[in-house]
């Protein structure tokens, strides 16, 4: 199963944990390939595949997006 | 043996600078996104004319009326918004950082930067083209002698019969020209490569001509001109070779300069100037230009997104900028080469790290505190381009992170209030178009000089970031800053 996490909104690294300590906010990553696609002037892929990594996925594509 | 030299070591000034916008509706079918979606789908270009904007309609923008110097970038803050519904009034095409012109004036001047016969534009547009342009005081007899045109029936059939042409056309769809190529085998220089670095030559050599006539500069005075463009000029053998500066310099008449292009996507332009900043110092090049020219991929970007919200294209307009730069003057603000922050490879893409590279290493170098700066310029997109086309607000997202960084060093209060207050105080609404490095912190650059000569306020940071990413050759982005500083010798 692949999980498509697709972070645009521009936050601090403790905010994105912050928000992923919110129910609502909550996903289980372990041992699911996810696409990450970062943004340069938000969070970049490489951050968010840190992240990921970090709670158990596995990182199947890790992209960054400049939207200007 | 001689002695060696002893340089008495010179602050750099930037003395000013100069914007170049062309409207161009009818090259908006030769941006990237445009020309990809036409040949999908040919129905799109009939979409696109139907949604483009007049030249009035262009000067009216209010963001445009920002980046020529007729109003502050503040006060776009309490105009009536979307700026697209609700024109300016009290409006004009020039104003104290540039001028903008239209299409009919810009295919004149493009034939005029034309060095090898690549452009044919249609007889009576070029007549009328070459008195437009006459006018405006820039091109000496020879480069309007240039402006030839050819009879549309010829224009025409080489379009009909030659594979290796593209159509030049008015926003209205009617064809006026075409550009060609002088060796079809090389996709280096393709009629769509030659067209991109062509517009990018007129607007830079514009841009530069204007900076240097309305400071009274002799052309023959400048040592070396600097490119910071994104464009990549060269043949098969050397894609994106350049030194587009050299050629801008002969075209403007610096006779005794040589150049160079900086290549590091957006960021270019602070590369660029903290070079040219250098070279003052080291007494190697007391007197330099850093131009940048326009984007023609980048115009129609988000035209899609424009389509789908009925909403005029707003990506119709072709930038290009040149500084003028020297050693101190005791009038013009002063480049502090001391301040200049850089994304080491170290820095990664943590982007507290970034910014705390680009935005607190600078002022802890000056002992600064972040509200000392009373401007900081970041990426300057107008927001409706963006925003519009679901790309978010990215001056905006900037001002932000710099905001929390603030709060971060117990500077200002954590929360939304105090941080949108440092942001209305320290930031500025978005306002350029989106025309990648031309974007990047060098539009607010006019409107700091000015600040920092009326002492407005003492102290403004300038930085940008490069979207290496985009190459395939690494994950990273980049960035680099500085501060300017009023000359203290006006204080």
């Amino acid at each position: 199963m692949v999980n498509l996490l697709f972070l645009r909104k521009t936050q601090p690294h403790d905010k994105i944990l912050c928000n992923a300590r919110r129910e609502e906010h909550k996903m289980d990553l372990k041992g699911k390939n996810v696409i990450i696609v970062g943004e340069r002037d938000g969070v970049p892929g490489p951050a968010i595949e840190t992240l990921v990594k970090s709670v158990g996925g596995t990182p199947a594509l890790v992209q960054t997006q400049c939207f200007v | 043996m001689k002695e060696r030299l002893r340089y008495k070591m010179l602050n750099p000034v930037i003395k000013d600078v100069k914007f170049f916008m062309a409207h161009t509706p009818g090259l908006v079918r030769h941006g990237s996104k445009p020309s990809r979606e036409i040949k999908k789908n040919p129905e799109t270009l009939e979409l696109i004319q139907s949604s483009l904007r007049s030249l009035n309609e262009a000067i009216a923008y209010a963001p445009h009326q920002a980046m020529l110097g007729n109003i502050y970038p503040d006060e776009l803050l309490n105009l009536p918004s979307p700026w697209y519904e609700n024109p300016t009034t009290n409006n004009s095409p020039k104003g104290p950082h540039g001028e903008m012109v239209g299409e009919e004036i810009f295919y004149g001047l493009l034939k005029s930067v034309d060095d090898f016969g690549l452009i044919s534009i249609e007889e009576e547009l070029a007549k009328k083209s070459r008195v437009m342009i006459e006018k405006m005081g820039y091109l000496s007899t020879d480069a309007l002698n240039k402006i030839e045109g050819s009879p549309l029936a010829e224009i025409e059939k080489q379009l009909a019969e030659n594979s290796n042409t593209l159509p030049l056309t008015l926003g209205t769809g009617e064809t006026i020209g075409l550009v060609t190529t002088d060796y079809a085998d090389d996709p280096s220089l393709s009629p769509d490569i030659l067209l991109e670095n062509l517009t990018v030559k007129a607007t830079a050599t514009m841009a530069l001509k204007s900076v240097l006539q309305s400071n009274a500069v002799n052309p023959e005075s400048i040592d070396y001109v600097i490119g910071s463009g994104e464009e990549a000029i060269g043949d098969r053998y050397n894609r994106g070779g350049g030194n587009l500066a050299k050629a801008v310099a002969e075209a403007v008449g610096c006779m005794q300069a040589t150049g160079s292009d900086i290549k590091a996507f957006c960021c270019a332009p602070i590369h660029a100037t903290v070079v040219g900043g250098s070279l003052i110092t080291s007494g190697v090049f007391p007197n330099i230009a850093v131009i940048g020219g326009c984007s023609l991929a980048k115009l129609g970007m988000k035209f899609q997104g424009h389509l789908r919200k009925d909403i005029p294209i707003m990506e119709d307009v072709l930038v290009g900028f040149a500084i003028l730069m020297g050693p101190d003057d005791q009038t013009s603000p002063i480049l502090r080469l001391d301040s200049v922050g850089k994304h080491t490879v170290e820095a990664g893409s943590v982007q507290q790290k970034i910014v705390e590279a680009l935005v607190q290493a600078p002022l802890t170098k000056l002992g600064l505190k972040f509200q000392d700066i009373g401007k900081y310029a970041t990426e300057m997109h107008n927001p409706e381009i963006t925003e519009t086309a679901g790309s978010g607000n990215v001056p905006q997202t900037n001002y932000r992170l710099i905001a929390a960084l603030a709060a971060l060093n117990g500077e200002i209060e954590t929360g939304s209030k105090t941080r949108d207050a440092f942001v209305k105080t320290h930031g500025m609404p978005g306002f350029s178009p989106t025309q990648g490095h031309v974007a990047s912190a060098i539009p607010f650059l006019a409107h700091a000089l000015d600040d920092l000569k009326s002492g407005k306020y003492q102290y403004s940071m300038f930085l940008a970031k490069g979207s290496l990413f985009l190459g395939r050759m690494t994950h990273m982005s980049d960035g680099e800053s500085f501060i300017l500083e009023k000359n203290p010798a006006t204080r």
